[in-house]
């Protein structure tokens, strides 16, 4: 079969999977949010409505109907690219979403960056130095970059950087598109907070996998041509240890997508984080509906990307046999 | 390119000496720390290895052959070092150079193969930039253009077809042997004065084998190296060594002309393991190993490394105190025994022909056995690993079912006890289709069909002691109570000779071949009437593998047992088996009596085989002629048409590819065999270069 077929199928077969992913998603979604206590007809109405009012806004809403009627009349209106309006100030979901994604995908692309660019030679300086002071101080500093609550890292960053040194700003947002010199420099910090936290996981898969491909026979073999130890680093070793890498490196990238609140909240950046928990606190279940899905299509995609990555990385891993 | 750059980069090759030795070992000894303990490795290690010559060193595990090597390569691993000694190549002394001459030296003066073909490239390199990498660490002045055609030539050098294409493919894409060959490519590209060669050939199927050692002997006779082979096959140095170094326990114990070693040995050791292997050539009554087990490294007595195994010490008080230096004994011979004198010539015991046992009724019958598997590479079609296999066994008979890797002479094994439900076809045992019949009286059944496995070391429990081991079937089928559990488990161990003192020992306190004899225990604990035996020696020594058979041997006729034997190994089964199955691509293509097969074989691939076997025999081994086989079997995914083995087959014609064979008797041929072109007695061989090559050694 030539290989553009192979591709068409397996793009196909991986977009049932992902229909079906968002399927399962939307119920538990849609379930969650039914679960959680308070009242969106309250919340709509106004807190000091009349009872009538509140029902006829809950007639209005649809939210007097059975459970599966709402979810089949919910799901319908998503297909069709309507995510609901906002409890809270009526405008689109779809458009808060959009407002939002941009600084939150900056934000977790520029992390992961920061954090590869760490954890790659932190994690080969730990595998070379495994058995040696060298190596257990590398390990011992990605230890504690694990065990230090993120929170306290970037408020320690702000302290230091924005309140002593006053190099950056301590908060705040300007897209990219309107002064991208600004939006860095206001991203400086909560990149590098993020970025050296999630630095220290994917450094010890560096570092295990450097170890691991270093006793393969084809290194030794590679030492017996006579390559230089910096060589057989670059063209075998590393090439070699990717996989894991970039397995662990693409979870961090779906945990990252909804896992940002705290970076968002500590720096005042105006993303997904922040308003999935401001619309929890709101009791606008819509929006926290349209922001889980979202997060959902995402991490979908950023597996995908894994996946594709993993054939340019492996010459054995075929999307023929990848299955879904 | 200035001088300095050059230096700086690939380095200036040695001077070459006028005729003296390229490399030369002078007391060497390499050492490991282990758990504090000092483990030799090799300890006074003398030889040289002058230009064009081959030196084989052979040696059991542990002998610390490939330590040697290694420390010549400079690769010992980090646990292990030089202690003492010299070492140098071309005059240079390899212990005192500098880590960057070193690598200057290593790919370019000296370069290696390694034993594991599968391994030994990066998977995710394309085959031509892993040898163009080779070319390219010591020559740094040629361009891309002329690295890929130099990388082009070295691979059509050993024999890869179509090099150019071959060129940007993966490992994964090459079979084991072309590996091989590719490894090889790799290690000529700057044309080596010294070649060596750790065990090249020992993870690959006979008759690739054959292919390999002819690539190796077409690079060595290209570079005109030295080259060293290490092997624990006799055959392959009889077939390639000019000298031989014979090591037990990191010593040398005989040296010389790699002919009159093995056919006079002076070293009661290397007589030992001639007189334990079983052989293509002849067959005998009952193998002699070495008894006992090879020396702890961390403990070698300052005596005579091999007295307590040794058939000729008689606990003599020389060979327990005095340890023997390698010296010239009276005939001229070098040898590191006190007596060597008297280490007895070949044939001295004439060999009592083998006796064939009465067989006895047909005890199982495989009929058009067939196994199909889902096909994993493409996750479409199937792989049909058996198709159409029958044979039946008799009591107190040995069947030996023999064929390369992927032939399905393991899937035939676990059909039958029924680890693998077939596809198709009958499986009758003792009268009971065990394909047709119901859970519990499948369950009674089974427990006459035992298998033991190839490793000894996976196929025990860690946690369990032996007695557990043995004692869990008793209870599971409650075969024996209480009591009587021990008294049974004592008998077992005896009757495959452990002491059963070690009953509460763990797996790991014992030898592989100790282990292996575990497992064969534990089968007999079911009382079973057929031993499925798939590879049970093969991840054993020489010395210990003589052993395990003879103790299969024996317990066969004491119980009268029927042995399903499983072996790629064709003189292991010339040994041991009665009749013989040949498997190629999922079908017996011949199936005949032990001498009628090693004496007349019919099927083109079973002489093939046969042909490639290399027999520890350096006159026979290079008077022989040989039928190497071109390529290696097609995948089972997609089998040829008409007679499987057609493709590589030279007596191949249209009618194979329309017709199957029947597995039938053929005029003058008396056993079944399932080539068209079989009735006229054994097929000349005509050579062709397109399909098979004659190789006249």
């Amino acid at each position: 079969m030539n290989r553009g077929r192979v591709a068409w199928r397996w793009l196909l077969r991986r977009l049932g999977a992902t229909v079906l992913t968002l399927l399962i998603v939307s119920v538990i979604v849609f379930a969650f949010t039914q679960a959680l206590p308070g009242d969106p007809a309250l919340v709509h109405a106004g807190a000091d409505a009349s009872p009538e009012r509140v029902e006829q806004v809950r007639e209005e809403l649809g939210l007097d109907r059975p459970l599966p009627v709402q979810y089949l009349s919910y799901i319908g209106d998503v297909v069709t690219g309507d995510f609901g309006v906002s409890a809270r100030d009526g405008r689109p979901v779809l458009d808060l979403i959009a407002e939002r994604l941009p600084a939150t995908l900056e934000l977790a692309i520029l992390s992961l960056l920061v954090a590869v660019l760490i954890a790659v030679p932190a994690g080969i300086f730990a595998a070379k130095g495994s058995g040696r002071l060298s190596g257990v101080l590398t390990s011992a500093l990605t230890l504690t970059g694990l065990s230090v609550p993120a929170f306290w890292f970037a408020i320690m960053l702000i302290y230091v950087f924005a309140v002593q040194l006053q190099w950056f700003n301590a908060g705040g947002y300007v897209p990219l598109t309107v002064d991208w010199q600004a939006n860095l420099a206001l991203m400086a910090l909560p990149v590098v907070a993020t970025g050296f936290r999630r630095s220290a996981e994917i450094a010890r898969f560096v570092r295990s996998a450097v170890l691991d491909v270093s006793t393969a026979d084809y290194v030794r073999v590679a030492e017996a041509k006579g390559l230089t130890g910096r060589r057989i680093m670059r063209r075998h070793i590393l090439p070699n240890s990717m996989i894991p890498v970039v397995t662990v490196t693409g979870l961090q990238m779906a945990e990252m997508l909804g896992g940002l609140v705290l970076t968002e909240t500590v720096f005042g950046i105006p993303g997904i984080g922040r308003l999935i928990v401001d619309s929890i606190f709101a009791r606008d279940f819509v929006v926290v509906q349209g922001c889980l899905l979202t997060a959902a299509v995402l991490v979908v995609v950023v597996n995908t990307l894994v996946d594709l990555l993993y054939t340019r990385l492996d010459p054995r891993i075929t999307l023929e046999a990848a299955g879904v | 390119m200035s001088v300095v750059d050059s230096r700086a980069a690939g380095g200036p090759r040695s001077a070459q000496g006028d005729g003296g030795p390229v490399l030369r070992v002078r007391d060497l000894r390499v050492g490991f720390t282990g758990n504090g303990a000092e483990v030799v490795a090799a300890d006074g290690l003398d030889f040289e290895v002058r230009p064009g010559e081959t030196l084989g060193i052979v040696g059991e595990s542990g002998s610390g052959k490939s330590a040697t090597v290694a420390a010549v390569m400079g690769l010992l691993p980090g646990t292990a070092s030089v202690r003492a000694g010299e070492i140098s190549l071309l005059g240079e002394d390899l212990l005192r150079v500098s880590p960057r001459r070193l690598r200057q030296l290593r790919g370019n003066d000296v370069a290696m193969v390694f034993q594991d073909p599968m391994t030994s490239l990066d998977p995710v390199m394309t085959i031509g930039d892993q040898i163009g990498e080779a070319i390219t660490a010591h020559q740094h002045d040629l361009s891309k253009a002329r690295v890929r055609e130099r990388a082009a030539e070295l691979l059509s050098l050993v024999g890869v077809s179509s090099p150019e294409r071959r060129l940007d493919q993966y490992p994964h894409e090459f079979s084991g042997g072309m590996r091989q060959r590719v490894v090889i490519a790799m290690a000529i590209a700057n044309d080596p004065r010294l070649l060596i060669a750790d065990e090249p050939t020992t993870a690959l199927d006979v008759t690739v084998q054959a292919q390999v050692l002819e690539a190796l002997r077409a690079a060595r006779d290209a570079t005109g190296a030295a080259t060293i082979l290490i092997t624990h096959d006799l055959g392959v140095v009889a077939e390639m060594a000019d000298r031989l170094v014979v090591m037990y326990a990191g010593r040398i114990v005989e040296h010389g002309p790699v002919r009159e070693v093995l056919r006079d040995p002076r070293h009661p050791y290397t007589r030992g393991l001639l007189d334990g292997l079983p052989r293509l050539d002849r067959r005998v009554a009952r193998l002699r190993p070495i008894p006992g087990q090879p020396p702890d490294l961390a403990a070698i007595p300052g005596a005579c490394a091999f007295h307590e195994r040794c058939a000729l010490s008689q606990d003599r008080a020389r060979c327990r105190e005095e340890r023997p230096a390698l010296r010239v004994t009276a005939t001229g011979r070098e040898s590191a025994c006190h007596f060597a004198e008297e280490v007895a010539g070949a044939g001295a015991e004439p060999d009592e022909p083998r006796t064939a046992g009465t067989p006895g009724p047909v005890v199982l019958e495989v009929r058009d056995l067939v196994k199909r598997f889902p096909d994993r590479r493409s996750g479409r079609g199937e792989v049909s690993a058996v198709d159409g296999v029958s044979f039946a066994l008799r009591a107190g008979e040995t069947l030996g079912v023999v064929g390369e890797s992927g032939c399905g002479k393991s899937t035939v094994g676990r059909a039958i006890v029924r680890l693998l439900e077939p596809s198709g076809g009958r499986i009758v045992f003792h009268g009971t289709d065990l394909t047709a019949a119901n859970r519990r009286a499948l369950r009674a059944a089974a427990r006459g069909l035992q298998l033991v496995f190839q490793d000894p070391f996976a196929s025990l429990n860690p946690r369990m002691t032996v007695r557990q081991v043995l004692a869990e079937p008793l209870r599971v089928h409650r075969l024996v109570t209480g009591d009587r559990i021990a008294a049974r488990v004592t008998e077992l161990m005896d009757l495959v000779r452990l002491n059963p003192e070690h009953a509460d020992r763990y797996p790991h306190e014992f030898s592989g071949g100790q282990r292996q004899r575990v497992a064969v225990a534990r089968a007999l604990a079911m009382e079973p009437s057929v031993l499925v035996l798939d590879e049970p020696v093969s991840a054993l020594d020489v010395s210990i593998q003589a052993q395990v058979l003879n103790m299969l041997d024996r317990v066969q006729r004491e119980l009268g047992l029927a042995y399903v034997f499983i072996s790629h190994d064709l003189s292991v089964v010339r040994h041991l088996c009665d009749r013989i199955a040949v498997m190629y691509l999922g079908r017996i293509v011949e199936l005949a009596d032990n001498g009628e097969l090693y004496e007349r074989p019919a099927h083109p691939y079973t002489q093939a085989l046969l042909s490639a076997v290399p027999v520890p025999d350096p006159d026979q081994a290079r008077r022989r002629d040989r039928i190497i086989l071109r390529g290696a079997p097609p995948s089972p995914a997609d089998p040829p048409s008409g007679c499987r083995f057609r493709t590589r087959c030279w007596r191949a014609e249209q009618r194979c590819a329309d017709e199957t064979p029947p597995l039938v008797p053929h005029g003058t041929v008396a056993h079944p065999v399932a080539c068209h072109f079989a009735d006229g007695g054994a097929p000349a061989f005509v050579p062709t270069d397109d399909v098979a090559e004659k190789g006249n050694l």
